[in-house]
């Protein structure tokens, strides 16, 4: 029986990437559209989260010799992008928030 | 910092490769030794689901007593395909396309290790 | 500790250092097939022989291989007839060394099979240390 692959990668993806959502959501009006937003941030990162581990699984398996180097590959790469995703919105979204309070009052 | 599952996994991976690189390099040298009987590693999935990192229980078939990590991993004669009339049961051919399935293992470890180290790189960095 | 990688290097270095004594030893029987004695009183040339040992080494959990001795086949001399040699006795029969060039160069051959195949396992292990060092660049 395989171990449990809850990687510790993919804990911090998510931390990583959902760790401005609590500063996003502190400064917004309550409204549909804000939630919204916000939903599909936290979407981005447990699908980066879960890409990664669908990746290590997969590796996991081709270790066992039940995966090929492809299949590997492949879910490899698909992690990195979801992740250069995530963290290219939340970089985005740290820039924003910089101009924001930059705005004078 | 504890390792994750996956790195542990890697890590006992390249460990059991190693072993199997010291076992065939000894078949290979003794390939015509009269009476030699060639031997191999238990497969992969039985030494996982021993689990743990360190058996310090001997057991018989612990033929060897390895101080470079691949203690724990045991050895078991191979099946003889062909035995010279000296009792040697070394093939070199078979003895040489295990080293090349060690070789392409271990090239799809070390991908997976730098490339899961890539991705946490980043995630932590951003 | 010493390095898995080191082990298989020096588990094969002693294989290519066994099969080259072994190919040493085989020559010289080919080179010497043909040579009869000096005079009827003397014996020409004795087949030599190799025999492999192994030896354990524990901390690294191999058997290394080595030549154990070189020893002397002690089978008949081969006779053939030729009175015209001085080493021919009473009858004109010379002793020849009891060397089978057919069954030497078989040895030969067995032999440069192993010491090629040993070479192959320094190659790989070689490459595989490359591979580990890689780990550490990007």
């Amino acid at each position: 029986m395989a171990p449990l692959l809850v990687g510790f990668g993919a804990q911090s993806v998510t931390r990583a990437v959902s760790s401005l959502f609590e500063a996003a959501e502190s400064g917004q009006a309550p409204s549909g559209g804000t939630s919204n937003f916000r939903d599909m941030l936290a979407d981005l990162a447990t699908s980066a989260s879960q890409s990664v581990q669908a990746a290590e699984k997969v590796s996991a398996s081709a270790l066992h010799g039940k995966a090929s180097a492809r299949e590997v590959a492949e879910t490899l790469i698909q992690a990195e992008q979801s992740l250069q995703t995530a963290l290219a919105v939340r970089d985005k979204l740290v820039a924003a928030l910089q101009e924001i309070s930059r705005m004078p009052i | 910092m504890v390792e994750s599952a996956i790195l542990q996994l890697t890590h006992r991976h390249a460990q059991w490769l190693m072993a199997r690189q010291k076992v065939l390099s000894e078949n290979i040298a003794h390939a015509s030794s009269p009476g030699y009987r060639a031997i191999d590693v238990e497969p992969f999935e039985k030494l996982v689901a021993a689990g743990g990192l360190d058996l310090r229980a001997t057991s018989p078939r612990h033929l060897r007593i390895a101080q470079d990590g691949t203690r724990a991993i045991g050895t078991r004669v191979q099946r003889a395909f062909e035995t010279s009339h000296s009792g040697n049961t070394v093939s070199l051919d078979q003895q040489l396309v295990t080293a090349n399935e060690v070789k392409q293992a271990y090239m799809l470890n070390s991908s997976i290790v730098k490339s899961l180290n890539r991705l946490l790189s980043s995630a932590i960095k951003g | 500790m010493i390095d898995p990688i080191q082990t298989s290097f020096r588990v094969a270095s002693s294989g290519l250092y066994a099969q080259s004594m072994r190919m040493r030893v085989v020559s010289e029987n080919i080179a010497n097939a043909y040579t009869s004695a000096a005079d009827a009183a003397s014996d020409p040339y004795r087949r030599k022989t190799v025999t492999f040992g192994d030896e354990l080494s524990r901390s690294e959990g191999v058997r290394y291989v080595g030549v154990r001795q070189i020893g002397v086949d002690m089978s008949p001399f081969r006779l053939t007839h030729d009175p015209g040699n001085p080493a021919a006795n009473g009858k004109g029969e010379v002793k020849m060394p009891n060397v089978d060039p057919v069954l030497e160069l078989a040895d030969l051959r067995e032999a440069n099979h192993g010491y090629q195949a040993n070479l192959q396992v320094i190659r790989q292990a070689r490459d595989l240390f490359s591979l580990t060092l890689d780990l550490l660049k990007a």
